[in-house]
């Protein structure tokens, strides 16, 4: 038996499923509950990202290779080596056909589910830690502390702009605006494909970690244990939740409620 | 006990040039001349162009003609432009230092800077190694030395000869010459050595001795005090070099290196340009007593004319040229129109002896914030001057306290620069 | 949802759980960080440096844990350490060089390291363990450290702690001594350091007898257990010349010469209560002061038989000297640290302090005593508010409720045994050629002084009376500061002989030619262009005068010339015995305090 928790690295939820990933599986949560945990199989899951019934997770071992998995309810579908570090982020592709990951390798990995091929994007010049997708724009963020814009292959613009690693990304539901998260300990909300800085909230006292955007509020996660709930429009913090104390790393907005995970191993469900 | 006879014997001028020469090393390259741009140079601004970068990074400054392929330099820098093809560019020189003091001392001696010590620059080092051998002083600083080219824990006899006058104004270094005729300057050596000899109150005194020999040495030589005089140059030649004064101490330099000296360097102020950048570099800016009539321009025709000028006398290569400062300066320009401090990104220029011809040494990344393709350190940039000087980096030195220090610790030489 | 499966639901969730068990297995500070420091991995070349290495920061020489802790367990969402399989951590392969490490194999996979930071990971990696965390320091002595915690308890951590050697030619970091001679052997564990002194005798025991005051029987005792017998005292024209070069800036005449009677007490009493005398040393004490204005070093001058500590409360507190000469904060944090108590806090302005307890907080605290000062049209202002920032939070003083933040930090300043200390160790140097801690404004735990016991002695009695003169006074009545010349060591066996400074040059220059020696700043520092200067300039060649031998030899070098040396100056014409003088001016003797 494990004496502590194990600390949260990713929350996703798929309308009926709360996951949540752990160090050594991801827990399945249905109506309060574990119903099941998937690949207890001791290995490290960094993200997770759902489409349809399929849920996506992404690890691998830090400085030798990344891994993603598809699993669809406990049915494992595939699995993908890929990279060589870890992998921190998975995302879908809108059209579901591919997979796109952010590597600690610092390239972005994009692969095609129907082949299993994977191609590479590079461009950054350290790890990559946050990936956003809207329509046909790919945006990821990165230890260079910078954020690329990407249309298909090409890296269509550059944002260089925050004074620390980007860890978080994430669209307004509109797909107009993005959300950037940083150790500066900022979130910065920009125009994605003109690449223009609309609003800088600052108030944080650690990095972000992870971002949402739900239809009223950007909700960030930060290092300092708090969650913020921030009114984009005049960037004012209208709420800030105490956490425990300790690195709140995801966070995964569920129909009207708000989950977030702590390193301590703590999910919450945020009032 | 001194006796009379061992003073009238005891006289020496100084050595002739020939036996400068013969003093024994392995390297072909004898001299180096710095030229240091004390402030922190803009990368940007000068060697490493970007100009598809957005405004707020590219700055006003465009590209001008270069005669090295990919390197995009100043449109204010045409002569040296044209002339890269004889020199290495190394673009990557990485630091974490951003303090100006700490900085020159990272650059100049290849050590970080730490309160337990105080390392001595590479002129001070070259000064140890080459030895005093001939009239001139080995390492020579114009007008003055920049702060932490000194001797550290070498002591005062390796601290650089600072010529202490401004080469583009009357100048005149002072004291080299003697106010009495030989006859007496050698009995005043003689009568001194004797004085010296019977004083049992002081012990050895290495630096003093030092100093006492290289200063009879330049007093006795017309031709290293010949070095020092501008008016004896060429007038036309002379307005090659600018009138400004990185032009005349490149001047200078050259006079010296071509009379034996083996270090000197050029301390150039003034590129700190936090604000009004594009005036101080290329305009005219006026600061008080300071006018700042283009650093760029310059820099331009004082290197030029000096690279020119050591080529067509034959000294090029037996000649290290390197051009640096103590850092690059931020990409994003900031809010007063200048551009900060910004170590983890900045060039340095080589030509001359041992040094390739034609060469460019890695690259920075769009906005020339960091080195994208290899990154080198202060350590290596010296341990490859010292590998062209001939000088062994890994030699250990021994503090006053008897510490034991190498010259370099850490470093690797840039293979590719080498000729 | 209902209101009882809500409820469920959170407590099932973990809402409002119980922090993590306390268990007596293994923490982070007390287990895992000393490893780290005892195996190099957060040294200054290291991932200690200010930007760290390849991404990953630790606190230089582990003084700082929970960012440590941070560092390792929780960033890049812990990619570094593998709870679930603790072997394939990243924190154990890369240093055993299982992965590529830049850093090389610093632990193999049976070392005591390696197995430790395994069970640690295999106990959940956590931070406390019901251990006690809260260090207070760390004694030292040979073969065994132990750690001191808040509650009482000790620890014996002799295994766990890093040692260096301050020299390693005289003794290794386990604390043998290869040589004789003396050193430090600094020993670091869990932010503290401690100090071991290590040492072997260059001969047996000797008696020292010379002796006229407490400093004395301080510098004797170690003599003596060193077996290092002192030089003699020097000879009178020596000592007549070696006190009014240090009293009073400049040589004495051959009158004053001929005047002395032997009493060298007497001397120096005379020597102290000379105008001169104040001109020279708050001349020298400007320096320290960063005077460069006439008015500031007037007033040092007009304050210097003042008691010190009063003249400081009255600098930082009442005077516009000091904020009219330095406007930042943050440098005027830096002159308190270093002009008045011998600390460098200087590298704390980008990072925390690499050899000592000094966070970048502590630097902004320092600095914010003067925060709401203004100088304006010559004038110093207080606001009525604004603060300094740190990361865009305000940084407010550390203590003091007065209205003037100044009259807190000058009384926290002067009452601080710093500050007894390092005065003490300042004017100690100047005298005697070398601090008892060296360098003079970097005294720290981690490096200790020569003779502790001598600076403590001393640091107590001028807290007696604050008198710098009294102090001087003290120093020179030394049978230590009367010996003859050496080569000059830590043990104060013989005197160390120092160049002149350029202004005593001068001054010593005009009054041996009964000139005027124009100042040049060329004459600053031992230097090439000096040397040339004394040999060359038409200045000197000028004050040249013919006079007899004996009256020379008075003149320059403050005594008469030997047998030996006027057997041998037999000339007697006027170019001869100009250069005679110009050969004197220019010799080591008369350039050097001896």
């Amino acid at each position: 038996m494990i004496a502590f928790l194990l600390s949260i690295t990713a929350i996703a939820w798929d309308g009926e499923r709360l996951y949540v990933a752990r160090p050594g599986g991801i827990d399945v949560y249905r109506d309060g509950r574990v119903v099941e945990t998937l690949g207890v199989d001791k290995r490290v899951v960094m993200g997770l990202a759902v489409r349809g019934g399929r849920l996506a997770e992404c690890g691998g071992r830090a400085g030798e290779k990344g891994e993603v998995r598809i699993w669809e309810g406990r049915t494992l579908l595939r699995s993908v080596e890929a990279h060589t570090d870890v992998i921190y982020r998975v995302a879908w592709s809108t059209d579901g056909k591919s997979l796109f990951t952010a590597g600690g390798d610092k390239r972005i990995g994009v692969i095609d589910l129907e082949s299993g091929s994977v191609d590479y994007l590079e461009g950054h010049t350290g790890a990559v830690l946050a990936l956003a997708v809207h329509g046909d724009l790919l945006v990821s963020g990165g230890a260079d502390r910078t954020i690329r814009v990407w249309k298909g292959r090409s890296l269509v613009r550059t944002i260089n702009n925050h004074w620390d690693s980007v860890h978080a990304l994430a669209f307004s539901p509109d797909g107009k605006y993005l959300a950037s998260g940083s150790g500066d300990k900022t979130v910065r909300i920009w125009q994605p494909e003109i690449g223009r800085l609309v609003r800088i909230v600052r108030g944080h006292d650690g990095a972000v970690l992870d971002l949402a955007w739900t239809a009223r509020h950007v909700v960030s996660a930060s290092s300092d244990g708090k969650v913020r709930l921030i009114a984009p429009d005049d960037v004012t913090i209208e709420r800030e939740v105490e956490g425990a104390g300790d690195w709140v790393n995801a966070l995964c907005p569920a129909g009207d409620r708000l989950f977030s995970g702590d390193a301590s191993g703590r999910l919450r469900e945020l009032p | 006990m001194c006796t009379r006879r061992e003073f009238l014997v005891g006289s020496v001028f100084g050595l002739t040039l020939a036996d400068a020469l013969a003093w024994g090393r392995e390297s072909r390259t004898k001299s180096c001349i710095l030229v240091w741009l004390n402030g922190g140079p803009s990368h940007l601004d000068m060697f490493d162009l970007k100009p598809e970068a957005p405004a707020e990074i590219r700055g006003e400054f465009r590209p001008g003609k270069s005669s090295l392929d990919g390197v995009r330099v100043c449109e204010h820098l045409p002569r040296l432009g044209g002339l890269l093809d004889r020199c290495t560019l190394i673009r990557s020189v990485t630091s974490p230092e951003g303090n100006h003091d700490r900085a020159s001392h990272y650059m100049l001696t290849g050590y970080r800077p730490t309160p337990a010590l105080v390392y001595p620059s590479f002129s001070s080092v070259a000064a140890k190694e080459f030895g005093v051998g001939q009239a001139l002083p080995n390492v020579i600083a114009v007008p003055t030395a920049p702060t932490y080219a000194g001797a550290g824990y070498l002591t005062a006899a390796f601290e650089p000869f600072s010529v202490n006058s401004d080469p583009s104004r009357e100048f005149k270094v002072k004291d080299l010459e003697s106010p009495v005729p030989e006859n007496r300057l050698e009995r005043r050596r003689a009568m001194l050595k004797a004085v010296d000899c019977f004083c049992t109150s002081v012990g050895e005194y290495p630096a003093r001795d030092t100093f006492l020999e290289q200063a009879f040495g330049l007093v006795t030589s017309k031709e290293a005090r010949a070095a020092f005089d501008l008016t004896q140059e060429d007038p036309k030649a002379r307005g090659r070099y600018g009138p400004s004064r990185v032009g005349q101490g490149c001047l200078l330099a050259r006079r010296l290196v071509e009379a034996g000296a083996r270090f000197v360097t050029v301390n150039d102020d003034g590129w700190d340009t936090h604000d009004n950048s594009w005036k101080r570099l290329a305009g005219t800016f006026n600061q008080g007593k300071q006018i700042y009539a283009g650093k760029l321009p310059d820099l331009d025709l004082a290197v030029s004319a000096l690279l020119e000028d050591l080529e067509a006398r034959g000294l090029l290569e037996s000649t290290l040229v390197i051009v640096m400062g103590e850092f690059g300066r931020t990409p994003k320009l900031n809010a007063i129109g200048g551009r900060d401090h910004w170590p983890r990104a900045s060039s340095v220029l080589m030509a001359g002896g041992g040094i390739k011809r034609g060469w460019v040494v890695g690259e920075t990344d769009a906005y020339g914030e960091l080195p994208a393709v290899r990154p080198v350190g202060p350590e290596d940039v010296l341990r490859t001057v010292y590998h062209v000087l001939g000088i062994d980096a890994d030699k250990e030195y021994r503090t006053t306290t008897g510490r034991p220090v190498k010259v370099l610790d850490k470093g690797q030489v840039i293979r590719e620069a080498l000729a | 949802m209902g209101q009882v499966k809500r409820a469920l639901f959170l407590v099932l969730l973990g809402v409002g759980a119980a922090p993590q068990e306390e268990r007596v297995g293994l923490d982070f500070p007390n287990d895992v960080l000393p490893h780290l420091t005892r195996l190099g991995c957060n040294a200054g070349s290291c991932h200690g440096s200010a930007t760290g290495q390849k991404g990953f920061k630790l606190s230089l020489l582990g003084y700082d844990a929970a960012w440590d802790y941070a560092a390792i367990t929780r960033e890049l969402r812990g990619r570094r350490v593998d709870l679930a399989e603790p072997e394939k951590s990243l924190l154990l392969r890369k240093p055993s060089r299982q992965l590529p490490h830049t850093g090389g194999k610093v632990m193999t996979e049976d070392s005591d390291a390696y197995r430790t930071i395994v069970e640690w990971l295999r106990q959940g990696a956590p931070f406390r363990s019901g251990k006690p965390v809260g260090l207070a320091r760390i004694t030292a002595e040979p073969g065994k450290v132990t750690a001191h915690y808040t509650d009482g308890s000790t620890r014996d951590v002799t295994r766990l702690a890093l040692m260096t050697s301050n020299d390693d030619a005289i003794a290794d970091p386990d604390g043998t001594v290869k040589a004789p001679g003396e050193t430090s052997i600094m020993v670091r564990y869990g932010g503290q350091v401690a100090a071991i002194v290590a040492g072997r005798p260059f001969g047996p025991r000797v008696e020292v007898t010379a002796r006229n005051n407490l400093i004395d029987d301080f510098l004797n005792d170690k003599l003596s257990r060193y077996g290092l017998a002192p030089a003699d005292a020097c000879d009178d024209a020596t000592f007549v010349r070696r006190a009014t070069l240090d009293a009073l800036g400049t040589i004495p005449t051959p009158d004053e010469l001929r005047r002395f009677n032997g009493h060298r007490d007497r001397l120096v009493d005379a020597l102290l209560a000379r105008p001169e005398f104040m001109d020279h040393w708050s001349s020298l004490w400007s320096q320290v002061l960063q005077a460069k204005s006439e008015v500031y070093q007037a007033w040092i001058r007009d304050g210097f038989r003042q008691p010190y500590d009063r003249t400081v409360r009255s600098l930082l507190s009442r005077e516009k000297h000091l904020y009219l000469t330095i406007g930042d904060p943050k440098q005027l944090a830096e002159f308190v640290g270093q002009s008045l108590l011998g600390a460098r806090w200087m590298c704390a302005q980008c990072h925390n302090h690499p050899f000592e307890r000094f966070t970048q907080v502590n630097y902004y605290e320092m600095a914010s005593f003067f925060a709401r000062v203004r100088v304006r049209e010559g004038r110093v202002e207080l606001e009525q508010r604004g603060e300094l920032e740190l990361h865009g939070k305000p940084v407010l003083p550390p203590f003091g409720e007065s209205r003037d933040r100044r009259e807190d930090l000058a009384r926290w300043v002067t009452d601080n045994d710093s500050f007894a200390r390092a005065t003490v160790n300042r004017v100690w140097k100047i005298l005697m050629g070398r601090g008892l801690v060296e360098p003079v404004d970097d005294m720290r735990a981690s490096n200790p002084a020569t003779h502790p016991e001598l600076l403590d002695a001393l640091a107590r009695d001028f807290r007696n009376h604050y008198s710098i003169p009294q102090l001087i006074g003290t120093i020179m009545k030394s049978a230590a500061y009367a010996r003859k010349c050496g080569k000059g060591d830590a043990f104060y066996a013989t005197r160390i002989a120092k160049p002149l400074d350029g202004e005593v040059l001068i001054r010593a220059v005009s009054r041996a030619t009964r000139g005027t020696l124009p100042a040049d700043k060329v004459l600053a520092g031992e230097t090439l262009a000096r040397t040339l200067h004394l040999m060359n300039s038409p200045a000197i060649d000028v004050l040249l005068v013919p006079d007899t031998v004996e009256n020379l030899y008075l003149r320059t070098l403050s005594r008469l010339p030997t047998e030996a040396e006027r057997a041998f100056w037999t000339g007697t014409d006027e170019e001869y015995l100009k250069d005679l003088f110009w050969a004197l001016l220019n010799s080591k003797e008369f350039g050097t305090n001896h």
